[in-house]
């Protein structure tokens, strides 16, 4: 009897057991996290729940040259994940037959908290940004039906899809939610600066100085730990325009040789600077807010006065500024190369 | 065996409970209740029930014409502009419809929840498409949006006809075509004409998105469980040229502005109810 309880107890355990789903491979969750000191974000990631298969997805879509019309150009050929994804010092964006964008390729960081993207804010929605690098003649050159085509195409890529959305098939809104849960959670927030919003650093003197003459000279468009208000603004580089900016967008001769303020973040690693990349170094930068001011009528009214700083001062600015570098960011390696 | 242990482990759980039925469990009980038992785990086979029909599609067809209802409007045919006498001959003419709306007899509207239709004309001059899930009942007047509406312009990536990938939308200012013409002109600059008429924003003026209301008048629409309905639209092209705008001069429209509302406009004048089916 006893015997045959423990044969019955053994069947029963075999059952269960039989019925738990095979283990698979422990994976590291990777999931959309709100930073505390950030406001909440604009993307609405509950449309495009983000997982692990469809990041991964996002990833290779990224680093993956054949979204090029020649195969040798990808979204990381001008956004490098070790310059907080900008451009390798490139004054302006190089594509397909290495020809040449118009305008400097900026830094790829906390997209989710942005309202409108390009330097003229002329796309309005994280999810369709890549649209416009992948059919640009000067960028990736290809068209977007035939990009899907030649997806359709690639055996692995079926598998992945296939694996990111429960369902076997490639369509633009699988490929750019996939390539949105890659970008939305390229998320900076740990630089020292981060750290010290927190209370869990301090600054030196020298980055002290900066930071107040930061807050009163350009903290009004550089605003918030975003560093930008995301408003377009003529920033006085130019007195007349080769490059119309936000009127392109608008029509409206109000907003000619406007461009958005960038975020700030991780600036040292982003060099050049401006939407045309003529400013090589942050110094330069500083020299052009002191003396450099070109007078137009679209000129923004807090440049009418010019900024008065000495070297010294300078220095400070620039050391604050190296406060927003995130290191762990750019050694993340979850968005690392994964080919 | 085993009968003997199910059964020694039911009078053991009697006992244990000291029921009242269970006092003098018989053969019959015990019986009745494998009999239940067994009975219980019988999967479920319920009658097919017949659902009363609620719903039905309604069919759209768009008749394409140039000026007149008798000479179809088909890609590579040659037409002339009916103001300047230019020749055109069109490759593409594709056009959103949108947000489609019944009204019902006591004057309320029904509003489709989602319908967006890409129509695109190829050598067929008409154009077919299901506006699905139409509640029963008359209908005296339909309503749509002749474009996209600004809500989905700003909601990020889409699918189906509203697909970027439809090449009906612009990337560098993201938005869609609402209607795009082109093809060849020996008059238009390098003989070639490009309309894409598009916008939407109200801010600054580029809204082409346009409201078109036809009544049925007395023909009304009737949707019944036992009948297909179908609406026959008429669009005359041609109306989009119906002022001075030479080919020579106005080949090419690719941003949302002035003109595109003029031609939005001058598209919509083109739209007409040809009857109900």
């Amino acid at each position: 009897m006893k015997l045959n309880r423990l044969f019955l107890l053994g069947i029963f355990t075999a059952t269960l057991l039989s019925c738990k789903k095979e283990a698979l491979p422990e994976l590291e969750t990777i999931e959309f996290q709100q930073p505390n000191h950030f406001p909440a974000p604009v993307y609405d990631f509950s449309n495009n729940p983000v997982t692990r298969e469809g990041f991964e997805l996002g990833r290779m879509l990224f680093y993956d040259t054949r979204l090029s019309s020649s195969n040798t150009v990808s979204c990381a050929s001008c956004h490098h994940p070790e310059l907080a994804f900008s451009d390798a010092g490139k004054a302006l964006s190089q594509g397909v037959g290495g020809a040449f964008g118009a305008r400097n390729s900026p830094s790829l960081a906390n997209l989710a908290w942005y309202p409108a993207f390009m330097w003229d804010g002329g796309v309005n929605h994280i999810e369709i940004s890549s649209l416009a690098a992948i059919v640009h003649p000067a960028e990736l050159n290809m068209d977007f039906a035939e990009l899907l085509e030649k997806l359709r195409g690639i055996a692995q890529y079926q598998v992945l899809f296939e694996r990111a959305f429960g369902t076997p098939g490639i369509d633009d809104q699988r490929f750019f939610y996939a390539v949105t849960q890659f970008t939305g959670l390229l998320i900076s927030s740990e630089s020292k600066y981060d750290l010290i919003v927190q209370g869990k650093a301090n600054f030196s003197n020298q980055e002290q100085m900066g930071k107040i003459l930061f807050d009163q000279h350009c903290a009004a468009c550089h605003a918030g730990v975003l560093q930008s208000d995301f408003s377009f603004r003529n920033n006085g580089l130019d007195s007349e325009f080769t490059d119309e900016g936000r009127k392109l967008i608008t029509n409206n001769p109000a907003d000619l040789g406007k461009f958005r303020v960038p975020s700030l973040r991780n600036v040292a690693f982003t060099a050049p600077y401006m939407h045309d990349g003529r400013f090589n170094t942050l110094e330069d930068v500083m020299m052009h807010y002191t003396n450099g001011i070109q007078s137009s009528a679209t000129l923004d009214p807090i440049l009418f006065e010019n900024i008065t700083l000495n070297s010294s001062e300078r220095a400070a600015i620039v050391a604050f500024l190296h406060t927003l570098s995130d290191s762990a960011f750019i050694n993340n390696p979850n968005f690392a190369n994964p080919f | 065996m085993r009968i003997k242990n199910v059964a020694r482990f039911y009078f053991y759980i009697c006992r244990k409970l000291n029921a009242m039925t269970c006092k003098f469990p018989s053969t019959f009980t015990f019986l009745s209740l494998v009999v239940l038992v067994l009975y219980g785990c019988k999967k479920n086979t319920p009658e097919p029930i017949i659902e009363p029909i609620t719903e039905k599609n309604v069919s759209f067809s768009m008749n394409h014409f140039w000026n007149d209802e008798n000479e179809p409007f088909v890609m590579g045919q040659d037409y002339t502009h009916p103001q300047t006498n230019e020749n055109f001959n069109f490759q593409t003419c594709n056009y959103y419809l949108s947000n489609f709306q019944l009204r019902k007899k006591n004057g309320e509207w029904w509003s489709h929840p989602h319908s967006y239709f890409l129509v695109r004309i190829s050598n067929n001059n008409q154009y077919q498409f299901d506006l699905s899930d139409v509640p029963l009942g008359e209908y005296d007047a339909l309503r749509f949006l002749v474009g996209v509406d600004s809500t989905k312009n700003v909601s990020g990536a889409q699918a189906g006809d509203l697909a970027p990938s439809n090449a009906m939308f612009w990337s560098w200012s993201t938005g869609y075509i609402m209607i795009k013409l082109e093809g060849n002109s020996p008059q238009a600059n390098w003989e070639f004409f490009s309309f894409h008429i598009g916008g939407f924003r109200k801010s600054d003026d580029s809204d082409v998105t346009r409201w078109k209301e036809i009544e049925f008048n007395q023909n009304n629409l009737f949707v019944k469980a036992d009948n297909s309905p179908k609406v026959n639209l008429n669009v005359d092209i041609a109306k989009t040229w119906s002022t001075q705008n030479t080919l020579a001069t106005y080949n090419s429209l690719h941003a949302p502005n002035a003109v595109g509302q003029l031609m939005a406009d001058q598209f919509l004048s083109g739209l007409s109810l040809k009857n109900v089916e």
